[in-house]
């Protein structure tokens, strides 16, 4: 026992329903593995950024950006990453959290989407972390370890890399479906216009700080 | 490789500490009536720039271009009939992979 309120048949519960998030973690990681080794990464470092980032869109968007500028790979994932601001809001005030630093480290995107629809116990949150965590670090070693044989054998590279893209647009419809439509055609067009005059970074950093400014102001 | 170590170590405390801190500040950031609507409206803007500046590259090429939104289109299908982003992200690998080939 962790603590007096473990509960070893909600973790179960929590590791049982992890297996959805499982299944979608896994091809996107060996996706990152595979786009982190391509960009230039070490194999050390691709699985470190897995290990310790666990953030599927941040580390996109760190690899992406890596080569470019070390200061945008940290501060455009740090902002994407803003949003589990909301998600630890939520979840704090909807779940008996006794160990939070335990906690918090898994609660991606997905997992607080399980996890706001069924209100459990924070061993049910740990049970359903720890099979996606596992499931993003065996996918990204795949990545890793099978990415030379994918690049090298059926000139997968191109396609591979756009993983990334796939991922950036799947995320992108939930925000859709809320009506943020004015962030969505604000921020990709001043993020365009950028990257077309060759400032791809203050394009993105732009959309991720003035767009929403204006945007909210717009709304009052 | 120990300035690439250092970013990831830096975005991995950062983003602990985005998940992290929520918990201990629930209150204060409750009270922060536009903060909530400022990070959606944040998250989706910048999802929108990664994604647009992830599909186009200058100079254009028209047929990358023309092969990814067909791939993406796919992409949409998938992931309204499935909701899985694996599956999705499957296919759109596929569906790039033969029109390039094509």
């Amino acid at each position: 026992m962790f603590n007096a309120g473990f509960s070893v048949n909600s973790f179960k519960k929590g590791l049982l329903l992890s297996v959805p998030i499982v299944l979608g973690y896994i091809p996107v990681a060996v996706a990152f593995g595979v786009s982190a080794v391509s960009v230039g990464l070490s194999r050390f470092e691709t699985f470190l950024s897995s290990l310790l980032v666990y953030a599927g869109a941040s580390q996109f968007a760190m690899i992406s950006l890596i080569g470019v500028s070390h200061i945008s790979a940290v501060i455009i994932p740090v902002l994407l990453n803003l949003r589990h601001l909301i998600y630890g809001s939520i979840i704090s005030h909807r779940y008996d959290v006794r160990m939070p630093f335990v906690t918090a480290f898994g609660l991606t995107d997905e997992v607080f989407a399980v996890s706001s629809s069924i209100l459990e116990s924070e061993s049910f949150l740990w049970g359903l972390e720890l099979g996606a965590y596992l499931s993003w670090l065996f996918g990204t070693s795949i990545g890793i370890f099978g990415g030379e044989f994918l690049m090298s054998s059926f000139s997968l590279s191109d396609s591979l890399s756009f993983s990334l893209t796939v991922l950036f647009f799947i995320l992108l419809l939930p925000a859709f479906r809320d009506g943020r439509k004015l962030s969505i055609v604000g921020g990709g067009l001043v993020a365009l216009l950028f990257h077309y005059i060759g400032y791809t970074f203050l394009g993105i950093l732009t959309a991720g700080l003035v767009i929403p400014l204006l945007t909210v102001k717009y709304r009052r | 490789m120990f300035e690439n170590c250092l970013v990831i170590v830096l975005v991995a405390i950062l983003t602990y500490l985005s998940r992290l801190l929520p918990f201990y500040f629930k209150d204060m950031l409750k009270r922060l009536s536009n903060v909530d609507e400022f990070l959606k409206e944040s998250s989706a803007s910048l999802m929108s720039a990664l994604f647009v500046t992830s599909l186009v590259s200058f100079p254009l090429n028209v047929k990358g271009l023309a092969s990814s939104l067909i791939a993406l289109f796919f992409v949409f299908l998938s992931y309204i009939r499935w909701n899985n982003l694996g599956i999705s992200v499957l296919i759109g690998v596929l569906v790039h992979w033969l029109l390039s080939v094509i």
